[in-house]
């Protein structure tokens, strides 16, 4: 199920809401998180029910191996066996669901053998989960969390507006929420503030992300791209998953408030960074946290000198590169982000004299060449973009309506190129100079009919481009 | 002033019900794709979103459907050679099993007297595509209409600027003309180039594929595809005429490389077999020597619209029909101008 679609919206969120706060009354709280955890676990596989037993696996074997660590804590060696433990469970798991074939096809490239592919379905969201209750038990070893009960536990791992795509949540910023009992209650407020957070998410994500997506998709595949259409195909990819992600992840924290629960924010403006390093503070602020936890700091972050920080800084994007695919496009792309952040920390004096704007024309410039390895099915694709965006000697600009063809209506090319570019120019406009999501929620007040008025139109809007239909970029991980 | 607490929720509410209601109603008035009502002003067409309720609500008494084979047809030409008041609804790629739901649509809705089915085996076995929310009435399909993408986005306002126009006497350019005439709805021949010098040319190169037909369990599926179409059409309650529209040469010379000629001509056995025993005609078009004549085509399927135009004269004078008792023949004549037409075409056997 994903939140923009007329299931979640007209049956399945309200049903939730109502049947979670119908509960708010009971003396024991356990009623209502297993309302919750019955609701997630029906969310997650109602696409595909075999998506289910893989999550509840999980959530058992990984919630048992944290009780061990603690209960066996007196005994470090065995207390450290059973996180080894579980850390292979977990790189096993996702090894196998997300990497085998990647693996094995490589292995028969290199080898010259011939094992077979096996149709494995990816399950939604493994990525996140599985990187989710890893950290957990690092921290549940580490004495950093106190482990409850395996409700609790379940409620954190499975809390819908969080579990497919992140933002990558920790414990102690979940459990104490549920643990809180004024949190129990509906609580006007907060849905009026969730519902708001939620409609800017749902418009960023079905009008805007999922139109751009017509330009990149026809973009992609076209060959011998002038140098117009090229950077108009990769600046909508560019605007495309910003607008795509950042959209989802309003939308959880939209979702989040309405359960009175806190989920923090994943993106902050990121394409108006001045340096690498601050974009990825930025962008998917959750995941930075975690591979910064998890990574980065483990293996001695900047303590150790700069050779051993730039080491730590590159084996940090090379992993953030392997976690967001397995394809051999996203590793590069990792291992570029890698070399751009080293080389900014080695010159870091010197690149701050650079004029801000300069500084932040430069950033996104690598970012939208980034992009195109992320989006790319292969070098080939690859390219073909990267050959379109250094093609001087054509401009090409007739063919920029090839790439908003949608098979609909055929309108004049001059309406066409029209529409494109006035799409992008906007979107430009209100990347480097708008207000972001994040302020606008955090300055949200019902009092104001403006915000009413605009939700409502931009709420309309959206129903309307839902019957579209769509699916979210950050699924695939 | 503290607000009360669920204004802002109450308000919001309140403006998206009066949103909807407006939306719904400029959707019911304007019906850009006749959902209710066939409008005086013409409206951009679309085979794939206007065909339903061009069926629904056009005044014809015959009906010519099929792919794109039967985009270019003259219908005037149609109309006045047989002598009937025939709309023509033809969408790229369309299916056995869609036709089917377009036939029954147009069983339940008008008196129809005579179906003219071309059966485009390239495309037998594709999917349904339709949009159900046209076919249906139930409150849900209504309610996709009013909040439709493509209502909203494209035809509400390319069809509100036709009104205007309409309304203040200005001209449309040609281009839309031809897009909201019915008689020409989903035409290609403007700027296709017909020859055989381009055509072969290009099945040398693969540059592009012949009609792609998915072979897995071809004839298993094509016959399953045939007994639901029969199941589910009522063929008893007019005339039902089918046709095999003529293919090139090279378009069955290339069916016999991929091994699946004679795989096509057991479904069209097949299909005779049951179209004939449910007192329909099937004309078959495929086994004439005109195939061998590449300039007729502009790739190795579509032809030009003289042969549309011939296919209407062999309707009216009942000529190439085909029975369970002369279709071997049929295709015995097939086989020997595939083999014609490989011993004229040798740079063919050579590029293999």
């Amino acid at each position: 199920m994903v939140y923009s679609s007329y299931v979640f919206l007209f049956l399945f969120l309200p049903i939730t809401l109502i049947g979670y706060f119908s509960l708010q009354n009971t003396k024991n709280k356990i009623y209502q998180r297993l309302f919750l955890i019955l609701a997630s676990l029906f969310f997650y596989g109602y696409n595909n029910i075999k998506y289910v037993p893989l999550i509840v696996l999980s959530v058992i074997v990984n919630y048992v191996i944290a009780k061990l660590i603690v209960v066996l804590k007196s005994k470090p060696f065995i207390s450290k066996v059973c996180l080894v433990a579980g850390i292979i469970f977990n790189v096993l798991l996702l090894g196998y669901f997300k990497y085998y074939n990647f693996f094995i096809e490589n292995m028969n490239a290199v080898l010259g053998m011939d094992i077979p592919i096996k149709k494995i379905l990816l399950p939604l969201g493994i990525s996140f989960f599985t990187f989710q209750q890893l950290s957990f038990q690092i921290s549940i070893y580490k004495g950093e969390h106190k482990l409850g009960n395996f409700i609790d536990y379940s409620t954190f791992v499975t809390f819908f507006p969080q579990l497919v795509a992140g933002p990558i949540v920790i414990y102690n910023e979940i459990e104490p929420q549920l643990m809180d009992d004024s949190r129990r209650k509906f609580n006007i407020e907060n849905f009026q503030k969730g519902l708001y957070m939620f409609i800017l998410g749902m418009f960023k994500k079905v009008v805007v992300a999922d139109t751009l997506s017509i330009f990149v998709d026809n973009g992609f595949v076209m060959t011998n791209l002038g140098f117009v259409t090229a950077w108009a195909t990769v600046l909508s990819y560019t605007f495309q998953i910003y607008f795509d992600f950042s959209g989802y992840s309003d939308m959880a924290i939209g979702l989040g408030k309405m359960f009175n629960i806190d989920i923090t924010y994943n993106f902050l403006s990121p394409y108006k960074s001045k340096s690498v390093s601050e974009f990825w503070r930025k962008w998917h602020i959750t995941l930075g946290r975690a591979l910064s936890t998890y990574i980065y700091i483990p293996l001695g972050g900047n303590r150790k000198g700069i050779v051993r920080t730039c080491i730590n800084l590159f084996l940090t994007f090379l992993v953030s590169g392997i976690w967001h695919g397995a394809a051999w496009t996203f590793v590069l792309w990792g291992v570029l982000y890698g070399v751009l952040v080293v080389i900014e920390r080695i010159f870091k004096k010197s690149i701050e004299k650079i004029p801000g704007f300069i500084r932040v024309c430069l950033v996104f410039l690598c970012v939208n060449l980034l992009w195109v390895l992320f989006r790319a099915e292969n070098f080939a694709q690859v390219a073909e973009i990267y050959k379109g965006m250094l093609n001087f000697t054509s401009f090409d600009i007739m063919r920029l309506s090839d790439i908003v063809v949608d098979g609909i209506i055929n309108f004049p090319t001059f309406i066409d190129i029209a529409y494109i570019l006035g799409i992008l120019t906007a979107l430009s406009v209100i990347v480097f100079k708008a207000k972001n999501s994040s302020y606008l929620y955090e300055n949200f007040t019902p009092f104001a009919y403006k915000t009413c008025l605009t939700s409502g139109v931009l709420f309309l809007i959206s129903i309307v481009f839902m019957s579209r239909g769509s699916v979210f970029i950050y699924f695939n991980f | 002033m503290k607000p009360e607490k669920g204004k802002w929720a109450f308000r919001f509410i309140s403006i998206v019900l009066i949103g909807a209601i407006f939306m719904s109603a400029v959707v019911y008035i304007i019906d850009p794709l006749y959902k209710y009502r066939i409008s005086d002003t013409k409206y951009i067409l679309s085979e794939q979103y206007s065909s339903p309720g061009l069926v629904r609500f056009y005044e014809y008494d015959t009906l010519l459907i099929g792919s794109s084979m039967v985009q270019n047809t003259d219908m005037e030409h149609f109309n006045n050679k047989l002598n009937v008041n025939a709309i023509k609804i033809g969408i790229g790629g369309m299916g056995l099993l869609e036709q089917g739901k377009y036939i029954s649509l147009a069983n339940e809705k008008k008196d129809v007297k005579k179906y003219y089915i071309c059966v485009d085996l390239a495309s037998i076995n594709k999917p349904i595509r339709t949009n159900s929310y046209l076919f249906e009435d139930d409150a849900f399909s209504q309610i996709k209409y009013f909040f439709n993408y493509e209502v909203w986005t494209r035809y509400i306002p390319v069809d509100v600027g036709l009104i205007m126009a309409d309304l203040f006497g200005i001209d449309i350019p040609k281009s839309a003309e031809k897009a909201t005439d019915v008689k020409r709805m989903g035409e290609w021949k403007d700027g296709a180039v017909f020859g055989k010098e381009q055509i072969i040319h290009n099945y040398i190169n693969k540059k592009f594929a012949v009609s792609e037909v998915d072979k897995t369990d071809l004839v298993e599926t094509s016959k399953k595809n045939i007994d639901v179409f029969f199941e589910e059409v009522d063929i008893s309650k007019a005339e039902y005429n089918f046709f095999f529209p003529p293919y090139s040469a090279l378009a069955w010379y290339d069916f016999q490389q991929d091994e699946c000629f004679e795989e096509f001509l057991e479904i069209k056995e097949y299909f005779v077999e049951k179209a004939t025993s449910s007192r329909a005609n099937v004309y078959d078009f495929q086994s004439d020597e005109m195939v061998l004549n590449l300039d007729n085509y502009k790739d190795t399927t579509h032809y030009s619209p003289k042969i549309n135009n011939w296919m209407t004269e062999c309707f009216y004078a009942k000529e190439k029909i085909v029975t369970n008792e002369n279709i071997g023949k049929s295709h015995e004549k097939l086989r020997d101008i595939v083999e014609t037409f490989e011993k004229e075409n040798p740079q063919l056997v050579k590029s293999e």
